[in-house]
């Protein structure tokens, strides 16, 4: 994997992981998890602690950043962090075995 | 570079579908491990680091007794940390307890028993080494002495003491702790009669004022004044008082740095007391709930002799600010504060010491004093209002104060000399009525004196078998307390090490032994936590574990007939069996590990522990907790619960309800604890016209004790690679000499060489040196007095009269020890 | 050695420069260590060291070799009756001064730019990095030794130039990863001994020692390619990541953001590398099991 060789379009499709804490509130939990679940673009992930995982697909990075900000405007999400981005053009260049590496 | 790749998922550069199918699974693993990291929950291992076992241990070096995490890899230590569920130290070490695995691995680990046979060391069995240990047992059985420490396991020290006392009816056992806390036992024992502090480190945490007496915290307890440093960084205000004959890197960090004259700490103490009569800041719902009052003698015995509170008014009156100041060098302003700081009843106040007040020709009287000014104030019995000793030895207080390994002692706090406490220890051993040995053995320095005396000068101590300690360097006045016994043919000595050290140079016989996790174990420290760990790596060659050595010669010995190995039904001492009730012979080295010998003698030994409030929980508890402080005392509900603060309503289940405090061990048998005068009284040796400067000796934060183990760790080796001479520069500027000359240093015992260091570490006051002890090559014990405190029989290595001279021309030493 | 009798001409020039930065150091030190302590009384010299290094014009130049410095300069130290064995040399002609040095941007040598410490490190450089990193330590976890001469009571000292890193040209003074712990010295212990007298036969027999230490993993691992690698070490008492990874870290260590302060909001610990929180959080749990072939 070489970093200094990725080439990132605007326009290429992302993915991204994304935790959001929601208010503490039952009412407003169950809310905002109908919100985010009836969503195309996001897929809902697992509780942990005090956060839910989802991922978010988007057409392009602008996109994704609108369904960022989207997110934090739904009613029972208190915060949203976008953990990892993930652009379609650089894992095709980067080859077909996305790997963990180890050196020992 | 050797690079595993791991396929993290089977990855599909198949359709577009799976391909987001994909990389939506892993955003989300991707945010799951953020989100595990932030609820304090693990994300899931990778395939690194998996190789690795790590276990828990308490450290192999002092007495803190921190526990570290130990990473064992193909059966050798790899790695160290420190282990962060351990209340002691929180995940922190010191530079020795990061370094503590390479111990095991200097590169001349003695792997082979070896007997001396006309003067040169041959390889011999393990069946002939424990034959020749038990046949010159059975010659002489009440000529055979035991000198271990306060680093034998409590297993290892159970096992000896059972050997000793109950086997052979023979009480010349003795820990090198003789030598480091037998005055803060003393201590404890006349002012509350009973052993060890009541408090703990937690007094650490709630203090505001922490006076260190005669102690070098930052160096010696490290991890403990870090504690208090921490606590600094928070914002919190901690004043840190150091009372010291030296400039040391604690005096850096401290608010008030008192520098006292050697001995003359028990003046200061007696100043103080006398504040707080005359000022009436003294604390008298306190003192007329919970004290009584004692004089020292002339005799100076451990029960001393009652007074009253006005007699002991009378005995202070002499001890004002300005006496005090003329015998100590304190100013008597700095006396006055400290006067205020005890009569104020808003602040806690807690006093540790560890060497500087038990190696001390008055460590008893010391003791006595420094609880008695707390007692007297009221500073006592709400955490953070503690007077505590710390212990230099890993188990010093598990095994050399509870097992009792002491000439006088018998387990759980039973002295030898009481006929009842004998037939409770005779009842536990299952021995016939009368087989324990009224009599205490010899303490450590007279031990040794009758070890180097010709048997016909009376010198009746013809065998000894020394354990995880190393005499040869340690004991005072080495010239007469070891060296001599070179020549006398018909003594015999054997030595269980792991290293070549001073010892085994005099060694008849040498036994390789199996160190810290090498073998099974028990320790316990200074705060009365009782710790646990299991073996990991194998010893290396033929070395074996000391706790097998005793009891393979108590079964060479009950084959031979010894009538003592037998208990009152004939069975042999050291019987063990396994889960199907079978006997296991242990003896054989084959067999040793087919049951856990650590938990079976624990679990007998625990019978003891009852019998003082000193009790311990079963051997299972500690393997699940990082030790546990005593009494662990079951609950209701079948749990164990640890004592923290010991003779206070609050936490010590053995306190009467309502009481608030009771000393429930009290020697006046009323619930009271003893508030001592001890008048200051001259050291036994004074600097004069002929030795002008005082010596001191202790230790440096990177080497522990006699550098057996830390001398052979490169990274602790390099940071002081030799010992040294401290001097203040004027001092030297007087006598011409430069950093790094090599000077002389002379007492009435001997003479040494060693190399100046000027400013260094520490900073001596004029007319006074300092030398580390920890330099085989440099034994600066060979100078030391072997006067001791007449109460603990504890020498004082801390003061004697010195001379120093420019030293020779350089020459060549040898590197070492040899065999 | 002796002070007044220097011979900085038999130097190689980069000895000369350390022990220079370290000459500095201690100057600089001594300057603070004189604000906060009470006099150790050690006599006039000391007392007088510490007014050279406040007022270094005013400084009585007692030492042939050392003119006085412009007050822009680092205070040369003039009198060494106090500073004990420390392995060093005049400064005098050392021309630098902290300002300066502060302003690094952490890129080794004249003329770098931030831009070019963007750059993200090359396996070779981490290699490097690395192997450094374990020539200092005996094994992976283990605190670093100090590769200079300690010669501070008080963590003051060390302070001044770690408290928050410094670089002169080749030599790094990595920043602290846990300033919050202020004893410094229970850890680090200097590697070459601060015990006048080291040449002579009683430092010459060195422990010998069979330990293997465990080595460093090198790096973290990847979930796919671009994705943000996971932490290749346990974490505790590393929590400042910016003490390796940031300006003043070594070049194959070096984090190509280090515009972007929140780490561990992308990198996270791996699990194999504990103690991790949720070890510490089970505090009171069942301890682990039995070691090698221990019965219970």
């Amino acid at each position: 994997m070489n970093r200094r060789e990725s080439h990132v379009s605007p326009r290429d499709p992302v993915v991204g992981g994304v935790l959001v804490r929601l208010a503490d509130d039952p009412a407003h939990r169950q809310a905002a998890l109908t919100t985010l679940a009836e969503h195309p673009a996001i897929t809902l992930g697992e509780a942990i602690g005090d956060w839910w995982t989802l991922a978010v697909e988007a057409e392009n990075a602008s996109e994704g950043r609108d369904l960022h900000s989207w997110i934090a405007t739904v009613p029972g999400v208190d915060w949203v962090e976008v953990v990892s981005v993930h652009f379609e053009g650089m894992a095709e260049e980067a080859g077909p075995s996305p790997a963990v590496e180890v050196m020992a | 570079m050797n690079t595993n790749t791991v396929t993290a998922s089977s990855v599909p550069a198949v359709s577009g579908l799976d391909r987001r199918r994909f990389l939506k699974h892993a955003a989300l693993a991707s945010a799951a491990a953020v989100a595990a990291t932030r609820s304090g929950l693990t994300p899931p291992a990778q395939a690194v680091e998996t190789d690795t076992r790590w276990d828990k241990a308490p450290c192999r070096f002092c007495g803190t007794g921190c526990h570290v995490e130990v990473g064992v890899r193909d059966g050798k230590i790899v790695g160290i940390r420190g282990d962060a569920k351990a209340e002691v130290n929180k995940g922190l070490l010191c530079v020795k307890g990061y370094h503590v695995g390479m111990i095991l691995y200097g590169k001349d680990r003695l792997t082979q028993p070896m007997l001396r046979r006309n003067g040169r060391m041959e390889v011999i069995t393990w069946d002939e080494a424990i034959d020749v240990v038990a046949r010159r047992i059975l010659a002489a059985p009440e000529r055979f002495a035991v000198y271990g420490s306060g680093q034998w396991t409590v297993a290892e020290g159970y096992a000896s003491q059972k050997l000793m006392k109950a086997g052979l009816a023979n009480n010349h056992i003795e820990p090198n702790a003789r030598l480091c806390m037998a005055s803060a036992v003393t201590g404890y024992l006349s002012v509350y009669g009973v052993d060890e502090p009541a408090g703990c480190y937690d007094d650490l945490d709630t203090c505001d004022v922490l006076i260190l007496w005669g102690n070098n915290m930052a160096e010696m307890h490290p991890v403990l004044f870090s504690r208090i440093l921490e606590r600094r960084n928070r914002g919190e205000k901690i004043r840190i008082i150091d009372f010291s004959t030296r400039r040391t890197r604690t005096s850096e960090f401290a608010d008030d740095y008192l520098e006292f004259r050697p001995q003359s700490d028990l003046a200061i103490a007696n100043g103080i007391a006398h504040l707080l009569i005359r000022s009436g800041t003294y604390s008298k719902e306190f003192v007329e709930k919970h004290c009584a009052f004692k004089t020292d003698t002339a005799e100076h015995t451990l029960d001393g002799r009652p007074i009253s509170f006005a007699d002991y008014c009378r005995e202070l009156e002499a001890y004002t600010p300005e006496k005090v100041e003329e015998i100590s060098g304190v100013p008597a302003e700095k006396i006055r504060m400290l006067g205020e700081l005890f009569g104020r009843k808003d602040v806690r106040i807690t006093s540790v010491w560890c060497m500087g007040m038990n190696q001390h020709a008055r460590g008893t009287n010391i003791n006595r004093l420094v609880h008695g000014i707390h007692l007297l104030s009221g500073h006592w019995g709400r955490p953070g209002d503690a007077p505590t000793s710390l212990t230099g030895q890993p188990s010093a207080c598990g095994t050399a104060r509870e097992v009792g390994t002491l000439c006088h002692l018998l387990p759980g706090g039973r002295v030898v000399a009481n006929p009842e406490h004998r037939k409770q220890s005779e009842a536990i051993w299952n021995l016939p009525e009368g087989r324990l040995n009224p009599k205490p053995g010899y303490h450590t320095v007279q031990l040794f004196e009758k070890f180097c005396t010709a048997t016909d000068k009376g010198g009746d101590i013809q065998t000894l078998f020394t354990q995880v300690t190393n005499p040869g360097q340690s004991l005072p006045n080495l010239h007469k307390l070891f060296k001599s016994k070179q020549g006398l043919e018909d003594k015999f000595l054997i030595v269980c090490d792991v290293y070549p050290t001073a010892t085994t140079e005099l060694a008849d016989l040498i036994l390789p032994a199996a160190m810290w996790v090498e073998k099974n174990g028990i320790y316990g420290n200074s705060e009365r936590r009782t710790q646990q760990w299991f073996r990991m790596v194998r010893p290396p060659g033929n070395a074996r574990d000391d706790c097998w050595m005793t009891i393979a010669i108590a079964r060479r010995l009950f084959e031979l007939g010894h009538p003592g190995m037998k208990d009152k039904e004939g069975k042999f001492l050291f019987t063990f069996k396994n889960e199907k009730g079978e006997e296991v012979p242990v003896w054989e080295w084959e067999r040793y590990y087919d049951v856990n010998v650590d938990r079976a003698l624990f679990e007998e030994y625990r019978l003891f522990t009852r019998l003082k409030h000193k009790d311990l929980a079963p051997y299972d508890e500690y393997v699940k907790a990082r030790g546990l402080r005593w009494p662990v005392v079951q609950q209701a509900d079948g749990s164990w619960r640890e004592t923290k603060f010991r003779f206070m309503e609050f936490d010590d289940p053995y306190v009467k309800k309502g009481a608030g405090i009771q000393f429930y061990h009290s020697v006046t048998k009323d619930d009271r604890a003893q508030v001592w005068f001890a008048p200051y009284e001259l050291p036994p040796e004074v600097p004069d016209a002929e030795y002008p400067f005082w010596l001191g000796t202790g230790r440096v934060l990177e080497h522990w004790h006699t550098g057996t183990m830390t001398m052979r760790v490169p990274q602790l080796r390099n940071a002081v690679p030799h010992s040294y001479v401290e001097m203040h520069p004027s001092d030297a500027a007087e006598k011409g000499f430069k950093n790094g000359d090599l000077v002389k240093l002379k007492t009435r015992r001997g003479e040494l060489e060693l190399p100046l260091w000027i400013s260094g570490r520490g900073h001596p006051p004029r007319g006074s040196v300092f030398v580390p002890f920890f330099d085989e090559r440099i034994m600066i014990n060979d100078l030391t007095l072997d006067a001791v405190c007449p109460v603990s029989k504890e020498p004082d290595y801390k003061k004697c009269a010195v001379d120093v001279q420019r030293g020779s021309q350089r020459s060549a030493r040898p590197p070492g020890p040899t065999i | 050695m002796t002070p007044s009798k220097p011979d900085p001409h038999t130097l190689s020039s980069r000895a000369s420069r350390v022990v220079l930065a370290m000459a500095l150091v201690t100057a600089i030190s001594g300057y603070f260590m004189g604000l906060r302590q009470v006099d150790r009384a050690h006599g006039p010299g000391a007392s007088e060291a510490r007014q050279a290094a406040l007022f270094p014009t005013a400084a009585p130049n007692r030492t042939s070799v050392s003119p006085a410095p412009s007050s822009q300069e680092a205070p040369t130290i003039v009198d060494y009756a106090g500073l004990g064995n420390s392995g060093l040399r005049p400064n005098a002609h050392w021309k630098s001064s902290l300002e300066s040095l502060r302003r690094d941007d952490g890129r080794r040598g004249a003329g770098s730019t931030a831009a070019a410490a963007l750059l993200p490190a090359s396996d070779a450089e981490r290699l490097l990095a690395v192997k450094r990193r374990a020539g200092r330590r005996a094994f992976d976890g283990a605190p670093p030794v100090v590769p200079h001469p300690v010669d501070a009571t008080s963590s003051a000292n060390c302070r001044v130039c770690h408290a928050e890193g410094l670089v002169v040209r080749d030599v790094v003074a990595p920043r602290m990863s846990h300033p919050e712990m202020g004893n410094c010295t229970q850890c680090h212990v200097p590697s070459g001994g601060g015990v006048p007298g080291v040449a002579s036969e009683w430092s010459l027999a060195l422990a010998a020692n069979d330990f293997v230490g465990k080595a460093s993993v090198g790096r973290g691992s990847r979930a796919w390619p671009g994705a943000p690698p996971t932490i290749p070490h346990a974490t505790w008492m590393r929590e400042n990541c910016s003490s390796c990874h940031g300006t003043t870290g070594l070049a194959g260590l070096r984090t190509s953001h280090p515009e972007r302060a929140l780490c561990t909001q992308c990198h996270v610990p791996d699990g194999g590398f504990a103690p991790g929180l949720a070890e510490i959080a089970e505090l009171a749990g069942s301890g682990p099991g039995p070691g090698l072939n221990a019965p219970r």
